[in-house]
């Protein structure tokens, strides 16, 4: 009997849902996601009870309420999208550098595979993450349109955590090319350019493929995470109309305007000390199940591979 | 065999002096650069009279870095703009991240290595389903996700008068609890995958089944002839278990509101002099490590050969 790729089900399940999710969020999200909402009143048997956001979990809103009493669910279920497409960007700029980079240092190019030693080197030092904040706290970087600010994410996490991808290129390279075959097509006379094109990219395809999903989820822990310490996309942009005065709310930060996970686990340190953790935890949990989606899809791909 | 040591010496000093070099541009780089409108000279540049751009005050940033290395040379780490010497901050705050930095280590080692013997191939499929999938997941756990969770499950338990763990972390054992399961539950699943994939190759090598033959028990083969050539393997992981540890310390210490290095680092985050010194001794950390590990590497491998 044929033995059940369990990850590659799971992981497909998990991934089919986020793409529907990001692709359809119009139809499944029930409230405007930007909509403020800091006071409502409900009747309760003849009873008038006033809430102040950010409301709990409950009928009226299901995941709760952020401190602006925006719609959780709604806000979540619509950053799908956003969180995905800098996850994108950022795995396909990191795989950008580092393919031909990884390319040059498999055929021993001395620069190159110093390159990916070194920015591995310097970034298990100094924790990427240290670097990302520092660039994009500067005001004239945390001030950009959102568009060029999506833009701006990407390349910096790409920055600062390309050569982990180079060196497992690099490595893959290395050990096809010391393969049997491959002194049978320098014998022919192939070049190096038609041996990287014709013999090693085939080979080295299903890597790519595993650790372009396996990316993915680090993209989006990264993006997370910089969410926490107040690094998100259109930072810049807070919400300024009537209720909008920090002291009244008892916050100490401005909070996020785009529904984009990163921003929403800003008030991460809010929603614990207050005891109000349903602002952040549904969030976390997204990114949680987002990242279990792309692992599991990628190490299944990789057991169906090897296979 | 010196030689080798030496060249990972050098290799480390060469990353110690960049990451050094990265952050005085990062550090000192003024967090809002001036604003500034085109006129008619900027125009000769390609920009329009009225646009706005960007200008770093090149004079002023110069004059702070070598100020910043002078300093360096005399054998102070500077001091803060209230006049306070920067080592009075970091004192302290080293002591305690080290604590908590050495805690983990030992714990992610112990329990790292402990888990990867007990998960190697015993040849049954349903289980190393199972296996794969809880490493799989366990991997995917965002550790925002996890702090929030122990926070959550803290608060809780405090409610209900039962005070096993701390919320906010502190030197006490009770306190560090929380704060250590956060830190290392990634990086003992991440070693223990390594230890399992190490033991597995070894055990199917010829001279396994020569001794199984001989009459050796199993906790011989094991402990002896398997793990005393895994080790080697499982040894040049290490260093990236504490890259691993360092980078979830930013986060740990930030939630817990644990007054180590990195926690110093975004409380002080407008004191040049705090930042760059909390930066540079995780980097030092890290390159000690790393070189004392393949040191012990290095000696180890002779060591084993003529065993």
């Amino acid at each position: 009997m044929r033995k059940l790729n369990l990850p590659l089900l799971i992981g497909s399940i998990l991934l089919g849902s986020l793409i529907f999710i990001s692709l359809f969020n119009q139809w499944i999200i029930t409230k405007d996601p930007y909509e403020i909402t800091t006071f409502y009143e409900e009747e309760i048997k003849g009873e008038i009870i006033p809430h102040h956001s950010p409301y709990p979990p409950g009928d009226e809103y299901i995941w709760g309420s952020d401190i602006l009493g925006r719609d959780l669910y709604s806000r979540i279920i619509t950053g799908a999208e956003m969180t995905l497409k800098i996850a994108l960007y950022t795995t396909l700029l990191k795989f950008f550098f580092s393919l031909p980079i990884a390319f040059l240092a498999g055929f021993k190019n001395k620069v190159c595979t110093w390159l990916i030693q070194i920015n591995n080197g310097i970034f298990n030092g100094i924790p990427a993450m240290i670097f990302a904040l520092f660039i994009l706290k500067l005001s004239f970087i945390e001030n950009v349109t959102i568009e060029l600010s999506i833009f701006v994410f990407a390349l910096v996490i790409a920055i600062g955590d390309w050569a982990r991808v180079g060196k497992i290129i690099d490595e893959k390279i290395k050990d096809v090319l010391n393969m049997n075959f491959i002194e049978g097509e320098i014998a022919i006379g192939k070049s190096r350019f038609q041996i990287a094109y014709k013999n090693i990219l085939p080979h080295i395809f299903p890597t790519l493929i595993i650790h372009f999903f396996l990316e993915m989820g680090q993209s989006i822990l990264f993006i997370a995470k910089l969410g926490v310490f107040g690094a998100f996309v259109g930072a810049a942009q807070i919400y300024t109309g009537p209720m909008s005065n920090k002291q009244e709310m008892g916050i100490s930060f401005d909070p996020e305007f785009f529904p984009e996970w990163g921003g929403m686990l800003f008030s991460s340190r809010y929603a614990l000390s207050s005891g109000r953790p349903w602002v952040v935890l549904f969030t976390a949990t997204a990114v949680f199940i987002t990242i279990l989606a792309f692992n599991m899809f990628g190490e299944g791909l990789k057991r169906k591979f090897e296979h | 065999m010196v030689h080798m040591i030496l060249k990972r010496l050098f290799f480390n000093i060469l990353i110690f002096a960049l990451i050094f070099c990265m952050l005085m541009l990062i550090v000192f780089i003024p967090r809002s650069l001036e604003t500034t409108l085109g006129d008619e000279e900027t125009q000769l540049k390609g920009l329009q009279i009225g646009d706005s751009f960007v200008t770093l005050d090149t004079e002023k940033f110069i004059k702070e870095t070598s100020g910043y290395i002078k300093t360096l040379s005399s054998g102070s780490l500077g001091e803060t703009k209230r006049h306070i010497k920067v080592y009075r901050y970091i004192e302290t705050s080293f002591r305690r991240t080290l604590t908590l930095l050495s805690t983990s280590f030992v714990i992610t080692i112990l329990f790292g290595l402990l888990k990867g013997i007990y998960d190697r191939h015993k040849g049954n499929t349903s289980m190393s389903n199972v296996k794969l999938l809880s490493t799989i997941s366990f991997l995917s756990i965002p550790d925002i996700f996890l702090i929030l969770l122990l926070q959550s499950l803290a608060v809780w338990l405090h409610h209900k008068n039962i005070e096993i763990v701390t919320v906010v972390a502190g030197e006490t054992i009770k306190s560090m609890i929380l704060p250590v399961i956060s830190m290392t539950l990634m990086p003992i699943h991440y070693l223990s995958r390594i230890t399992t994939v190490s033991v597995e190759r070894i055990s199917q090598l010829p001279y396994i089944t020569t001794a199984i033959g001989k009459g050796a028990s199993k906790s011989r083969v094991l402990w002896i002839h398997i793990l005393r050539n895994a080790i080697v393997e499982i040894l040049g992981s290490f260093s990236s278990v504490v890259a691993l540890l360092i980078s979830s310390l930013l986060l740990v210490e930030y939630m817990f509101g644990y007054p180590g290095l990195t926690f110093m680092m975004f409380e002080y985050s407008k004191e040049p002099g705090i930042i760059m010194a909390t930066a540079m001794i995780l980097a030092l950390i890290y390159v000690v490590v790393d070189t004392f590990i393949n040191t012990i590497r290095v000696l180890l491998i002779p060591h084993i050969k003529q065993a």
